[in-house]
């Protein structure tokens, strides 16, 4: 196939325009390509019939995983999304349009950042959230570059808890592994929870910032407002990996006391897809707003005096700043923050709450039912939300039995942290009938 | 303020909600502690699922579009966005895949990423390739950790990193995130890069250059060759940044002619959706040498023809991404690169060059151009022919929007002072570049006749010109209950 659109008499008279003879002409400035050989790329192309059926076929080559029922969380999770959100925005108005870099051109793309930016900042607690990150743990790397550059690359301590996300931990090293003379240090955890005692002992006055994670891998809360007043006391930034869910029935992050929050936004409406796209979430304290990475859209007005939105504060970004930017992001996930708008929206003041309560039901339902078949559940259990760790044999093992029996019961936590365990996730999409065959399933193959 | 255009908290009402949980009947008390519970609701909206389609759906129409309108974004690729490969990508077997899922139910997701990354090494000619960058300057990070991690491994000391002048601001802002200083190199009078002050600044404290080919300016490096060989005679390393490969798909294979790194934009050459801003993804590709350096996890292919993720690699820079990368978007490129194949890949580019070309010396008797000779997928345009008028760049931009037609990229690059970077991309008919060429011409003759028209252009938007002072100065980033 072919997307252009040009007849032979086209092409004739637009190089007699340009005053040459042929369209090798327009290239002779490049090298000579050594090789005509591009290996498996078919030579001339598929048709939209043949794509279908080619792509039919990677579908099936999935086999089950395609059909599980789901408990598998740790970052990503089976969430509800309302059929308004594909409705929407495959509205090609919002996904072939990009950066709203002319204003009165993209006032649609604007006013939905900037209503994302206000039902973020809802969840976080903070008041200025960004248009963006690419995800969870490039965001949660971003704000610890943005506590070294607001202490000016003086306090050279980063902390963060072994109980934050493997992934985040990992993504945050890479990022920090070229800064010169700065100290990493994770703190250890007592049964599923950060060591406090620990974290205080390393909190001194060369720390920039700490990450910890809200609820924690593991699902478990932590005693968040300690930590938060520990790490304020001595002059560092306290950092949220952040689980939007949380704050329909739980305490915002910023109430906590973080003053930059990071998170996974998939569950806000965005399909789970293999990982990605979703977007990072990036919210932070006013004080902090010209260090933030990033774009942002202000509310202003026309000559004429109405309402509009632009980009602002661009001054910090790299297409100004070039060298000097709080960051190089440039493209960002805007198309996934749409989702979360609708879905917000959607959900709404009401649906949330009782969103929450839904989860936290079923969740109490599970752990109820898992206890009366005997199976043992780690840490504590009035500190769940909405995952939990099975104390069960070998994890893994369970886990490929339950695909052959058509669910996904929970991710094995071995290699991933420093306890094992199989790790259920809980959503409003699971039904009691499900969890009864979770709980049937963990007792038989579970602990047999 | 007129207000007339509302926002979605101004349609909330109290009490309005949308069913969307089923009733069932719990007994169970929540376990969570009550200290940890929320005193009041997230302040959500609360509308009624037609007037949140109606809000959205009126949104949108504020947009201009490529599905709507021409949309000529230099340095962008504005192509159209095929609706196969949007319709592919929303596959349930795909949408639905968790990323914890054991490799034995995700062996066609892996042979479908696996597939992709094979294609994008034999369009770059390099051995090496990532998916996991999840946009342009994702990528130029993970190249820039590569340089850093390669040479602390050869135990060379190379702190600075050469940039032309005319390079995208994520080239600097990439390389002093893993720790390089940036060093401009300008570029000559032909938009080459100014070879003297490359050889001048490139010794052994350089890791390496950050190359655009074609340039910002639309112009192939006649001497890329020439700066390659430089650059590695004195240990250094090569990045393409592959922003415009629109330009050369299966014309010439980067590896071929020296480049070390590169990253392609998936959402510019391989026509995937902008969505107003990303998701994008930007993959790179690496010579034989810088292989064991990629990112984790790899996608490897064992004997047996199964497929699995490869996170223990040793000399990785480590991880970058919280999954495996934009997977949506690849499939999109995936679908692309399959429906095309190396011919209709070819055929693009030299439609694009085409197009380009066609544009450019169309209008170069009404605007100023900065480079004469052949383009490539786009061209320089500035103000100079204007400006006795009193008209700025912005002006221009701005009345072509009265026209329907979006603005090209303004004031970008920064060698060139106003500038106007137009890319028609391959995919516009010689129909819609005669529209945009007449409308260009209408507005060169208004900025003598009638200058006005530019300097309160424009008019025919859902908003006039925007007042940014104010928005910079005290800026209102979301919305509080007591401005309504």
């Amino acid at each position: 196939m072919k997307y252009t659109q040009l007849s032979e008499d086209d092409i004739i008279s637009m190089l007699k325009v340009i005053g040459v003879n042929s369209i090798e002409e327009l290239f002779n400035d490049l090298p000579a390509s050594l090789t005509d050989n591009y290996g498996s790329i078919n030579n001339h192309g598929m048709t939209e019939m043949e794509l279908r059926r080619k792509f039919h076929e990677y579908e099936k080559k999935n086999g089950t995983g395609n059909d599980l029922t789901c408990f598998l969380g740790g970052g990503y999770y089976d969430h509800f999304i309302p059929s308004i959100s594909s409705a929407l925005s495959s509205r090609s108005e919002f996904y072939t349009a990009y950066t709203p870099y002319q204003p009165e051109a993209a006032q649609g793309s604007l006013q939905l950042i900037w209503e994302f930016q206000s039902m973020m900042s809802e969840l976080t607690g903070l008041p200025v959230t960004n248009a963006s990150m690419y995800d969870g743990a490039s965001g949660f790397a971003e704000a610890f570059l943005m506590a070294f550059r607001l202490f000016r690359g003086k306090k050279k301590k980063f902390i963060y808890s072994s109980t934050v996300n493997p992934a985040y931990i990992a993504v945050l090293k890479t990022y920090l592994q070229f800064k010169e003379d700065i100290e990493i240090v994770e703190i250890p955890e007592i049964d599923g929870h950060t060591d406090i005692a620990a974290l205080k002992e390393q909190l001194d006055e060369n720390t920039a910032g700490v990450g910890l994670s809200y609820p924690n891998f593991y699902g478990q809360i932590e005693d968040m407002e300690e930590m938060t007043e520990l790490i304020k006391a001595q002059g560092a930034i306290p950092i949220a990996a952040f689980y939007p869910m949380v704050s329909s029935v739980l305490k915002t992050p910023g109430e906590l006391g973080f003053e930059i929050v990071t998170g996974n936004g998939q569950s806000m409406g965005n399909p789970i897809y293999f990982s990605g796209p979703t977007f990072g979430i990036f919210s932070v304290k006013k004080e902090y707003i010209r260090q933030l990475p990033g774009r942002l859209v202000s509310e202003t007005v026309d000559l004429e005096g109405k309402r509009g939105f632009v980009m602002t504060l661009q001054t910090r970004e790299q297409h100004i700043k070039r060298e000097r930017a709080t960051s190089n992001i440039c493209s960002n996930q805007s198309l996934n923050t749409l989702l979360a708008s609708i879905y917000m929206s959607f959900v709404g003041r009401e649906g949330f709450y009782k969103l929450g309560q839904r989860i936290m039901q079923l969740t109490a339902y599970t752990v109820k039912k898992a206890q009366e078949a005997g199976i043992k559940i780690k840490f504590r259990k009035k500190r769940i939300f909405n995952e939990i760790v099975f104390d069960v044999p070998d994890p893994a093992a369970i886990l490929s039995k339950g695909i052959d029996a058509g669910l996904a019961p929970g991710i094995p936590l071995e290699g991933l942290m420093r306890e094992n365990g199989l790790m259920t996730a809980i959503t409003e999409k699971r039904t009691k009938e499900e969890i009864d065959t979770l709980v049937e399933f963990l007792k038989g193959d579970g602990n047999g | 303020m007129d207000k007339t255009r509302e926002l979605i908290f101004e349609m909330s009402s109290r009490g309005v909600e949308n069913i969307f949980l089923g009733h069932e009947e719990f007994n169970e008390a929540p376990l969570i502690e009550e200290k940890f519970l929320a005193s009041e609701k997230a302040d959500l909206p609360q509308v009624g699922e037609l007037d949140i389609v109606r809000h959205y759906t009126n949104l949108s129409k504020l947009n201009f579009s490529i599905d709507a309108n021409f949309y000529p974004l230099g340095s962008c690729t504005m192509k159209y966005n095929p609706k196969i490969n949007e319709e592919i990508a929303s596959f349930r077997g795909f949408v639905s895949l968790h990323p914890m899922l054991p490799e034995t139910t995700v062996q066609g997701m892996l042979e479908l990423l696996y597939t992709g990354g094979e294609y994008l090494k034999e369009i770059s000619g390099l051995p090496g390739v990532s998916l996991l960058p999840a946009a342009g300057a994702h990528g130029e990070l993970a190249g820039n950790f590569i340089f850093a991690k390669y040479f602390n491994d050869r135990n060379e000391i190379r702190t600075k990193m050469l940039i032309p002048d005319s390079a995208h601001g994520t080239n600097p802002a990439s390389a002093i995130m893993a720790g390089f200083q940036p060093v401009e190199i300008p570029s000559d009078e032909n938009g080459d890069i100014d070879l003297k002050a490359l050889r001048e600044a490139m010794d052994e404290s350089v890791a390496g250059i950050m190359m655009t080919q074609p340039n910002t300016l639309g112009i192939f490096d006649s001497n890329f060759k020439k700066v390659a060989q430089i650059v590695h005679e004195r240990g250094g390393l090569v990045y393409m940044d592959g922003a415009n490969m629109n330009a050369m798909l299966c014309h010439v294979k980067p590896g071929e002619i020296g480049v070390d790194i590169m990253h392609f934009n998936l959402h510019k050459t391989f026509s995937t959706p902008h969505g107003m801003g990303g998701p994008g993804a930007g993959p790179i590709c690496v010579s034989g040498e810088l292989t064991e350096y990629l990112p984790v996890p790899v996608i490897g292919k064992d004997q047996s023809g199964t497929f699995h993720m490869e996170g223990n690699i040793p000399r990785s820079v480590g991880r970058m991404t919280e999954g495996y990368g934009n997977i949506g978007v690849i499939l999109k490129a995936l679908v692309y690169m399959m429906a095309l194949g190396v011919e209709g890949l070819k055929d693009a580019t030299d439609i694009a060059v085409l197009n380009a070309n066609y544009v450019k010396v169309s209008l170069e008797k009404h605007y100023h151009l900065h480079f004469k000779g052949l383009c490539k997928h786009e061209c320089v345009f500035d103000n100079s022919f204007q400006k006795d008028k009193g008209i700025r760049t912005l002006d221009i931009a701005k009345r072509l929007l009265d026209y329907g037609l979006h603005a090209p990229t303004v004031y970008f690059p920064l060698t060139v002072k106003e500038a106007i970077m137009v890319e028609p991309t391959e995919t516009e008919s010689k129909r819609s570049l005669d529209r945009f060429i007449q409308v260009m011409t209408k507005i060169a003759g208004e900025c003598n006749d009638s200058p006005e028209l530019l300097k309160n252009a424009p008019t025919k938007t859902p908003v006039r010109r925007l007042d940014e002072t104010q928005a910079a100065r005290n800026p209102i980033l979301k919305w509080e209950r007591g401005e309504q």
